[in-house]
């Protein structure tokens, strides 16, 4: 790519520095090529900084150096320097830099140490033998800041995925850092979860005057509130600066050469750059974008939907019901939708409003408990998986769980060969599907040591060499940069068009819904409360007021009603 | 799922934990000890009335958490039956299998034992908050509390492991692995793809967590403020202390003194 220009990738000199990294340069035990080569740059006090690179780009590894977990847990080899709230991380003991700065990481499942809320936002304090008054105070201070102060006493199983983050960023809160690093806060959440907590980051920027260094893909909500934006790419920073400016300058190589997620408004404005159209001040939100400034359909801002495919219908729902064994209340409780063949359906609704659990009646894992399933010609009620699976399948979440084979080519011809395919018949139909999603030269690999991307494309393959009439896919794109959710969306449209085969997405991304499904179908509380084409959705959600059902409208969406590309009048 | 503890009022969970553990201890002792089917069945009855009455565990509860205890001790009693050797009183011929009275109250015995075992675990868990336990460790009994921190953190991980491997099971029956795992050497296959599959994702998982509780402190010094006091309520010592009482008679009178029809019931319709 075209690298940024000097004062671009250069740190900009900041008056109150809470971070400076010079030169940093780091390599993985065993590893020849650095991870982090030559990074420069300076995070503010009291500031947001966006931190946002490809995958694999070594923005992680960046953010574990700040507290010296990278190398002292890591090993490896580090030359440069990392300066957190004036200490030095090598120099000081992590206890020491447990009061500078605190990481709040992805998972939270993984993050969470304690059984109990409580004893979660305590644990620091406790180890770093704090008095009880004083953790007492500080639990009641971080569980009021972040909302969670009425469930002190609960468990943190009961917790919903946002509740999770939260908490989590309540237990490095509670210790007060001058610092505050959260890598992909908002991936595995729900859009309402991923909007309470973009509304906590904020609120610790503005009301605390926190230092917030924040890692994203998706950084639609948080590029408007953030005070800097730092682009990483092979381990070092191309480009940095307030983020309307970076985005004016760069936003074309950001999206087209490093393959990244940049607001869809930027998208826009970036379309009318050098016209006499142009934007200014350069828009981050829809709202920033002048009504009529252009036509929505001109910038391909908004793709309305094709007329609804008529295909045979693959799966019939009517008033399905599911409870789980021993459970009193159903995981569903009235769910009547239809897909047909060649389209591309989301489901959609909150953690825990019965998609997975819908998803898992079809492909057989389980039999509704009352009403009408029917897939592909069968009575879900009497097909077990073993019938099931061979025309629906299920891509699950974490391409991990799904792999059996000790090589590339083998998991992939798995599934053929349980069906008593011959081996030449095998090898063609796997070398032609495994070609397709470009895995043809890792023949040989075990499938655990792809890369995110690899992995969940064979995990897809697997699934499609088989030929299924349904395929469903969980969260495809989540954690996925531009680059690879593209490329798998155009792989699986070619395929559609092809085999005639049904998608079901199960999915929070809505700019995926907008771009790329046909209609969408969600699930609230254990029954579908919608079903339509993701303008009528769109609108829909519009009527209803901003997070009904606790879904957005993606910023596409917005921007063409802003434009006029779009019927101004919601239609059920 | 795995984590138990419910809270409620009642006699257990007012109890301070290590009583209860010391409890649990002699309940594992009293059928480890015990050779006979009646004082068996008299341990197994004690702990169901301070499950249900001084616990105010559910029945359904226990019943369902145990499930394939159950039937690991009808199968024991079952196969105890036709292969315990002496037996001379044939109960039932199947073919040339005999099942024997001897071997029925030996097996009722061991299925008796297993069920105590069970019941007390689950009493314990249902009724004791992590929380206490890991601070009594440290405060009562002087564990470090890095160890006594292990058992809360393997609490809090065993649901997510579990979930783990349903996901596993599920994704792969979906494969079509669930279908065909019918012989053993099937099973045995899927055993080990799902055992490589959870540890891989396990030790990513650990590491992350391993950092996180890094970066806060943990281990850092050799203490730790403990945020809630040490209760022992007197009452819960002395229902230790009772059972411990009954322990030591039983041993008394029934394994040292020879159990002259103390408590011993009689195997064989002879004796």
């Amino acid at each position: 790519m075209t690298q940024g220009s000097a004062s671009s990738s250069a740190a900009a000199p900041i008056a109150d520095e809470a971070v400076s990294v010079e030169k940093l340069r780091y390599w993985y035990p065993d590893e020849e090529k650095p991870v982090l080569d030559g990074v420069d740059t300076t995070f503010g006090r009291s500031e947001l900084t966006l931190v946002i690179g490809p995958s694999g780009c070594g923005k992680s590894t960046l953010m574990l150096a700040l507290n010296g977990t990278v190398p002292k847990m890591t090993g490896g080899k580090i030359a440069g320097h990392v300066q957190v709230a004036g200490l030095d991380p090598l120099e000081h003991e992590q206890a020491e830099m447990a009061t500078k700065v605190g990481i709040v990481f992805q998972d939270p499942d993984a993050q969470l140490a304690s059984i109990f809320v409580r004893d979660e936002v305590a644990f620091g304090l406790q180890n770093l033998l704090y008095e009880r008054a004083t953790i007492m105070a500080r639990i009641d201070q971080a569980l009021a800041f972040v909302g969670l102060q009425a469930m002190v006493e609960r468990d943190v199983f009961s917790l919903s995925g946002g509740e999770k983050q939260r908490l989590a960023i309540a237990s490095i809160l509670a210790m007060q850092p001058e610092v505050m690093v959260l890598d992909e806060p908002t991936a595995n959440i729900d859009p309402q979860g991923g909007f309470e907590v973009t509304q906590v980051i904020k609120d610790m920027r503005d009301r605390l005057g926190m230092s917030l260094v924040v890692v994203e893909h998706e950084i639609s909500n948080l590029a408007p509130l953030a005070d800097r934006l730092v682009v990483m790419n092979e381990g070092r920073i191309v480009f940095q600066g307030p983020p309307r400016h970076v985005l004016q300058a760069h936003g074309r190589a950001m999206r087209d050469e490093l393959g990244l997620w940049i607001p869809e408004a930027a998208e826009v404005a970036l379309e009318l750059e050098g016209s006499a159209k142009r934007i200014r001040p350069f828009p981050l939100t829809p709202s920033e974008i002048p009504e009529g400034a252009t036509t929505a359909t001109v910038l391909g801002a908004w793709r309305p939907s094709e007329a609804p495919k008529q295909g045979e219908t693959i799966v019939g729902a009517e008033k399905l019901a599911y409870t789980y064994p021993r459970q009193n209340e159903p995981a569903l409780r009235s769910v009547t939708c239809s897909i047909r063949a060649g389209e591309a359906v989301a489901l959609l609704g909150q953690n825990g409003s019965g998609k997975s659990t819908f998803a898992s009646l079809l492909v057989g894992l389980r039999k509704p408990t009352s009403g009408s399933l029917e897939v592909d010609g069968n009575d879900a009620r009497d097909a077990g998986v073993g019938t099931l699976a061979r025309t629906v399948s299920y891509v699950f979440q974490y391409p991990e769980h799904q792999f059996v084979g000790e090589s590339v080519f083998d998991d992939a011809a798995y599934g053929l060969r349980r069906r008593g395919v011959a081996d030449a018949e095998v090898r063609e139909r796997v070398l032609s599907i495994l070609g397709r999603f470009g895995l043809d030269s890792l023949l040989d690999r075990h499938p655990f040591t792809l890369s995110m991307g690899q992995k969940r494309r064979l995990s897809i393959a697997d699934m499609l060499v088989t030929q299924p009439r349904l395929l469903i896919l969980d969260e495809p794109t989540s954690g996925q940069d531009r680059r690879n959710t593209l490329a798998l969306v155009e792989l699986l449209n070619s395929l559609r068009d092809q085999l005639g085969l049904a998608l079901l997405v199960i999915t929070h991304d809505m700019r995926l819904v907008a771009e790329w499904c046909d209609r969408a179908i969600v699930l609230s509380e254990g029954e579908s409360t919608f079903q339509g084409t993701p303008e009528e959705l769109f609108a829909y959600l519009d009527s209803r007021g901003e997070h009904a059902l606790g879904l957005r409208s993606p910023d596409g969406w917005r921007i063409a009603r802003r434009l006029g590309g779009m019927p101004a009048e919601a239609r059920p | 799922m795995i984590f138990v503890y419910q809270r409620r009022p009642s006699f257990l969970h007012n109890m301070d934990a290590i009583s209860k553990l010391v409890w649990l201890i002699i309940v594992g002792a009293f059928v480890l000890i015990s050779q006979d089917w009646l004082t068996n069945a008299i341990v197994f009855a004690c702990v169901l009335l301070t499950g249900f009455w001084l616990g105010r565990v559910q029945p359904a509860m226990l019943f369902f958490r145990l499930i394939p205890l159950w039937f690991t001790a009808v199968w024991l009693f079952v196969l105890f039956s036709f292969i315990y050797p002496g037996g001379v009183h044939v109960l039932l011929r199947l073919g040339p299998l005999h099942a024997t009275r001897e071997g029925a109250l030996y097996g009722l015995t061991i299925a008796l034992r297993i069920a105590s075992l069970g019941c007390s675990s689950i009493v314990f868990a249902s009724t004791t908050d992590p929380r206490r336990l890991v601070n009594e460790l440290v405060e009562v009994v002087r564990l470090p509390y890095r160890f006594a921190f292990a058992f809360y953190a393997a609490l809090r991980f065993l649901p997510v492991l579990q979930a783990e491997v349903r996901n596993i099971l599920n994704a792969r029956a979906v494969r079509g692995e669930g279908r065909i795992a019918a012989g053993l050497i099937d099973r045995l296959d899927l055993l080990k793809g799902v055992t490589i599959t959870v540890l891989a994702r396990m030790i990513r998982r650990v590491q992350i967590t391993a950092v996180a509780m890094d970066s806060r402190g943990f281990g850092a010094y050799r203490t730790r403020t403990a945020i809630d006091d040490v209760v022992r309520p007197p009452i819960g010592v002395a229902f230790t202390a009772l059972w411990a009482v009954a322990l030591v008679v039983y041993i008394v009178f029934d394994v040292i003194l020879g159990g002259h029809g103390l408590l011993r019931a009689p195997i064989s319709g002879n004796q």
